[in-house]
């Protein structure tokens, strides 16, 4: 039982905030979002009740990745110039990297909050944090919902 | 069903396609979507009749509706909307729930909206003195033992199955608090004794 259950659940996401850090798992029929270390909540979102998936731009990682360029330009330029790279090196390249990083997050569709909606809730999926993790995510349970539904519509005719 | 404007909060917006992009009037950004087909189903609205009498038991709970039925556990009166039958019998919800959870097999009862994961408690009642507060280990190594043993059988608390790993881990982590307790108050108690 215990092994079936672990191939059923598919870890799609995860996030964190202060305190808490929460995962959210595919299942077969759901998507469960589970929140908490010690108390664990759960929150389901069936594929027979999902109406609709959305997400606005966060302009979040934009501010980031200005940041870390001119951290790059404040930490970097003046060690080039005096001929002093190898102390610079070590921060430089930190905000060289996220930048880079923040670079790619931003061609690929930046940041965003994502939203799925049932006729009972609305709820932000923290775990979904980017556009391409987004789109993956719908691609992957598109077939799930077209079956679920279709197999709640026959049922119901 | 339209879906609420995720900017102001207030707005209800249609998804007119499959997929694509729309703006609220209260913002210029766009909301990309992806519509499935649940969306235009119809939601059944369920209803019960109305009292239209003053005379006549009302719902518990719907002060306005008529009570179709009593509750055969608790004796609430009961409209058509707030009843439930469990082995033929008529049932408020509150007590459907109940009597659902006792029939439930052990191995479900932490499959609800939410579950106590006693592996972490238990090792965080091992480990965060330790570092925090060391002295309290002496209290908190014998409770996260007796934590993971009283809970043993309900593994693994949790909807995702997981080994025993991090409760095993609690328990030899309270054990050499308790052994390390022991041993400094042997030191102690064979100072004293010499000395």
């Amino acid at each position: 039982m215990k092994k079936s259950a672990r191939k059923r659940s598919k870890v799609i996401g995860r996030g964190s905030s202060s305190f808490s850090r929460s995962t959210l798992y595919l299942m077969g029929d759901h998507i469960l979002k589970l929140e908490g270390q010690f108390t664990e909540t759960y929150r389901r979102f069936y594929f027979k009740d999902l109406q609709s998936a959305y997400w606005i731009k966060n302009r979040g990682s934009l501010w980031a990745m200005i940041i870390f360029i001119l951290l790059f330009i404040a930490i970097a330029i003046p060690f080039f110039i005096n001929d002093l790279p190898g102390v610079a090196a070590f921060p430089a390249g930190i905000a060289l990297l996220a930048t880079i990083y923040l670079l790619f997050i931003q061609a690929t569709g930046g940041y965003v909050h994502f939203y799925l909606s049932t006729p009972a809730q609305e709820e932000r999926i923290r775990e979904i944090k980017t556009q391409r993790k987004a789109r993956k995510i719908l691609r992957l349970i598109e077939s799930h919902i077209e079956r679920s539904q279709s197999d709640h519509d026959h049922s119901i005719s | 069903m339209p879906v609420t404007c995720p900017f102001c909060r207030k707005r209800a917006l249609e998804l007119p396609e499959e997929e694509g992009t729309l703006s609220c009037i209260c913002s210029n950004r766009s909301i990309h979507y992806r519509r499935f087909p649940a969306y235009s189903r119809e939601s059944k609205v369920m209803d019960a009749p109305r009292i239209e009498v003053e005379a006549g038991a009302t719902c518990l709970h719907h002060s306005d509706r008529k009570a179709e039925s009593i509750c055969d556990e608790c004796g609430m009166f009961m409209c058509s909307l707030c009843q439930t039958e469990h082995g033929g019998r008529p049932l408020c919800l509150n007590c459907f729930s109940t009597i659902h959870l006792k029939e439930l097999p052990a191995e479900k009862l932490g499959t609800g909206a939410q579950s106590y994961r006693y592996d972490n408690i238990a090792l965080g009642l091992a480990l965060i003195p330790l570092v925090i507060m060391w002295p309290i280990t002496c209290i908190t190594a014998p409770v996260a033992i007796f934590m993971v043993i009283r809970h043993w059988k309900g593994h693994p608390y949790s909807v995702i199955p997981h080994s025993r790993a991090r409760a095993i881990f609690a328990v030899l982590v309270a054990l050499c608090e308790i052994i390390g307790w022991i041993t400094l108050g042997l030191l102690l108690f064979t100072e004293s004794t010499n000395g």
